[in-house]
């Protein structure tokens, strides 16, 4: 009793640690502390080698990419609960948790993601990130309604065409579109990401929101595009008239939440809705739309004195800064108090020809430059 | 023995420093973001969630816009700024003809949504800053603590969390000196864990619990101070203005948890003042809690009513004011709770916002009620009078209103909770 008594607070804590310490020891001695990871594919069951493995974070290995077991043992796990993540390109990530030791075993299986990247060297980093998503809708020009369409949904092939040939047609030959006095980075067309996200289960919706809507889902997946661009087929009967004729749009919801849709058989009005959606370039024809100086290196000014002075900086001519308006008629008129610089037939005024102006190139030149740059 | 204990501590320590910390592990793919969740309507911009996570974030430096967010570290430093455009806003392109008009624009403006912000992760942020570049005034702001200690909860191996709470790692011992080794190892890890333990909840206490900013709003310094003090007791961090304007300068700098708000200044008064908070869209959420020595009019009742969140006469003791800014604090904090349980079930936003907006009017209301209905004998309020028809109209009108408001609140919080029990989550409190 008078010994117990003795030994005080401080003499029980140490009493405590070393037993403690010696059930550690015993368990270091008698058993390996491993546990092993197991990654399968959710769809076809074989095992996954070269998935990365992390425990609470810490990097713990790749499975088994030499015997193709797809497993990874990771070693020296001391008792209590876990998260392990896996990852695997061209598959989602998954998470799980375990309790060590009564589970000794992880499995974990990893589905594929319906992400696809189109460049056959895989993503730059630091790229601007493009990703068009299918639309199960599109507008039929007899009806005057929105209808559904099989045309993506039932052919990814279709689609994947589509997508190239409006990549090929539009970003991959900006060179054309823009002014020589400001000529674009040669190597402006590795500057781009392109991807395109297919799941026939969770379409987009082309016509719902002036912009369009994508599931939920694929925002959690794919958090860093730049720009969305939901891509419907050709309207059903014929562009007519006024009455019936495609449309872009651009709604930006923040960073990573950019989303434009847009025709995939007019490739001007995709250059057009992509000078908004991924140059920020803002319309210079007057009417119903919004305004503002998007700066640095606008293409509409607030103002003619800062429209000029900006001319004189880029050596261009203040004189052809001129105010947004249109004289057609009495009935029509139409004049905003914001300024242009760029001649006609300039791409942000146009849905059928022209090009992006010298104003226009020396933003999109900006935004080309800055790809990668410090973004992160 | 006290000596022999302090020896075995010491000797416990010093393994502890000296037992070797494992080496770098490769790290392939740490990439990590910051999401903020605003929702936006014709109050303005509010923080519906944060989240750090894995993940690649998108450039931010090909942006444009009137807006401009802005990632602060501790001591108020810009770690990332980034332009922002309006989100209430999608502008449409339709083809014209070839000839004349070929594209012919349309806007179309939502008064209400969500707008998702997502940002690379970077050591050090604290806190999430969101300004109209055109005036400089603040829309929204955050705090990011919480999301990165969430984070690191989970993930207390990730580089960064190892940075920002540094925990030593162990390594195996050697065969050689296994058993000896193993013993101070492992006290060590004990301990280190301990530590670790004892220095996140410490953490938490600090970051997690944020102090709640009071601004306090009088013309008379005495006042201010004698508030400033009582609230400092209560572990309240205070700013203060001596006049309206000072205050909406203030509050256009920082977004205060709650005002207090005197009524009787000049040459801006308490109730204009509190007009021109509910104006701005960033402010306008702030909840006012008005002091005042004079009483309470039908005049100011009926004109206000709907602006205050709780009224409070000079003097009053110590134990009125806590109960009254911690109603009006508990009330927030409640909401948002309730609020992320009812996004989890999938309860219609606008019902959840109508039902808490009620839900605040209501007891409001009834506590304006209770100080004009006041017995003529309370001498705080001796000289109110309710004899003119005007008065009993007020009084009137703000009775039958809090009924209906009673009602349909009745009618929404039923089908919010019948929302709730089938997903089988905790019902309304309120």
């Amino acid at each position: 009793m008078t010994l117990l008594s003795r030994i005080g607070k401080t003499g029980w804590i140490l009493i405590i640690i070393l037993f403690l310490s010696l059930t550690y020891t015993v368990s270091a001695v008698s058993g390996s502390n491993s546990v092993t990871v197991f990654v399968t594919d959710t769809r076809t069951r074989e095992n996954l080698a070269g998935a990365q493995v992390y425990l609470d974070g810490g990097y713990r290995g790749v499975t088994g990419t030499v015997d193709g077991t797809g497993t990874l043992v990771m070693q020296d796990v001391t008792p209590g609960t876990y998260t392990v993540r896996v990852t695997r390109t061209g598959f989602k990530e998954a998470t799980t948790t375990f309790a060590y030791p009564a589970e000794t075993t992880v499995d974990i299986a990893l589905s594929k993601s319906a992400l696809v990247s189109l460049d056959p060297a895989g993503p730059t980093p630091g790229a601007i990130n493009v990703i068009f998503y299918p639309s199960s809708t599109s507008y039929s020009c007899t009806d005057k309604v929105k209808v559904s369409t099989p045309v993506y949904m039932t052919n990814e092939t279709r689609f994947r065409n589509d997508v190239m040939n409006v990549i090929n047609s539009t970003f991959l030959r900006l060179d054309k579109f823009t002014s020589a006095s400001d000529p674009l980075p040669a190597d402006y067309r590795e500057r781009f990401n392109f991807y395109y996200y297919y799941d026939p289960a969770a379409p987009a919706d082309a016509f719902s929101g002036c912009a369009g809507t994508v599931p939920e889902k694929y925002w959690d997946e794919v958090p860093f595009s730049d720009v969305t661009v939901v891509l419907y087929p050709s309207y059903y009967g014929i562009y007519a008239n006024a009455s019936c004729q495609p449309t872009g749009c651009t709604q930006d919801l923040g960073p990573g939440h950019t989303l434009m849709k847009a025709p995939a058989d007019r490739p001007v009005l995709f250059s057009h809705e992509s000078g908004h959606a991924l140059f920020s370039l803002v319309d210079t024809y007057c009417g119903d739309t919004y305004y503002y100086q998007n700066g640095p290196y606008p293409n509409v000014w607030a103002s003619l004195a800062s429209c000029e002075a900006d001319a004189r900086s880029g050596s261009r001519d203040p004189a052809q800064c001129r105010q947004i308006r249109k004289t057609t008629s009495l009935s029509s008129s139409c004049t905003r108090n914001y300024w242009q610089w760029d001649p006609v037939p300039d791409i942000m005024a146009n849905g059928y020809s022209g090009t992006f102006g010298d104003a226009a190139t020396r933003r999109i030149d900006y935004v080309l430059s800055q790809a990668g740059a410090g973004s992160s | 023995m006290r000596w022999i204990a302090a020896t075995g501590l010491v000797l416990i320590l010093a393994a502890l420093v000296c037992v070797p910390v494992a080496g770098a592990e490769p790290l392939p793919d740490y990439q990590k973001i910051l999401q903020i969740h605003l929702a936006y309507d014709d109050s303005g911009y509010s923080v519906s969630g944060t989240e750090v996570r894995y993940g690649e974030a998108p450039n931010l430096n090909i942006r444009s816009g009137e807006l401009e967010g802005a990632i602060l570290d501790a001591d108020g430093n810009e770690l990332k700024s980034f332009p922002l455009r309006d989100p209430g806003i999608a502008y449409g392109d339709i083809a014209g003809s070839e000839v004349g008009d070929s594209i012919i624009g349309y806007t179309e403006t939502s008064a209400a949504g969500e707008m998702m912000i997502t940002v690379p992760y970077l050591a050090g942020m604290q806190q999430f800053r969101m300004s109209d570049s055109r005036d400089g005034t603040l829309l929204v702001s955050t705090g990011l603590n919480p999301p990165v200690t969430e984070f690191c909860t989970a993930y207390p191996g990730d580089p960064d969390c190892l940075a920002r709470l540094p925990v030593s790692r162990s390594t195996v011992p050697d065969q050689g000196t296994r058993l000896l080794l193993a013993t101070l190892l492992s006290a060590s890890i004990f301990m280190a864990a301990g530590l670790a333990i004892w220095t996140i909840r410490r953490r938490a206490d600090v970051q997690g619990f944020r102090k709640q900013v009071v601004l306090i709003v009088d013309d008379d310094p005495d006042i201010v101070e004698a508030i400033a003090e009582l609230l400092r007791m209560e572990d309240y961090a205070t700013i203060a203005a001596s006049s309206g304007r000072e205050c909406l300068d203030l509050i256009r700098k920082e977004i205060p948890d709650l005002v207090l708000l005197d009524v009787g200044m000049s040459p801006m008064d308490g109730w204009q003042t509190l007009a021109q908070i509910k104006k701005g869209p960033a402010s306008r959420k702030i909840p006012v809690l008005m002091l005042t020595g004079r009483r309470l009019t039908t005049e100011a009742a009926k004109q206000y009513h709907i602006c205050i969140d709780d009224y409070l006469m000079k003097p009053f003791q110590p134990d009125e004011l806590y109960a009254a800014i911690n109603s009006i604090l508990e009330r927030e904090h409640t909401l948002k709770e309730t609020l992320a349980l009812a996004r989890q079930a999938g309860v219609d936003k606008e019902k959840f916002c109508e039902l808490a907006k009620l839900s605040r009017r209501i007891t409001v209301d009834k506590k304006l009620l209770g100080i004009l209905n006041v017995p003529m004998a309370v001498p705080a309020v001796a000289d109110l009078d309710l004899d003119t028809l005007d008065d009993m109209l007020v009084v009137d009108y703000i009775n039958v209103k809090t009924r209906d408001q009673e009602k349909r609140a009745a009618q929404l919080r039923q089908e919010i909770n019948s929302v709730l029990r089938s997903k089988g989550l905790p019902e309304l409190g309120w």
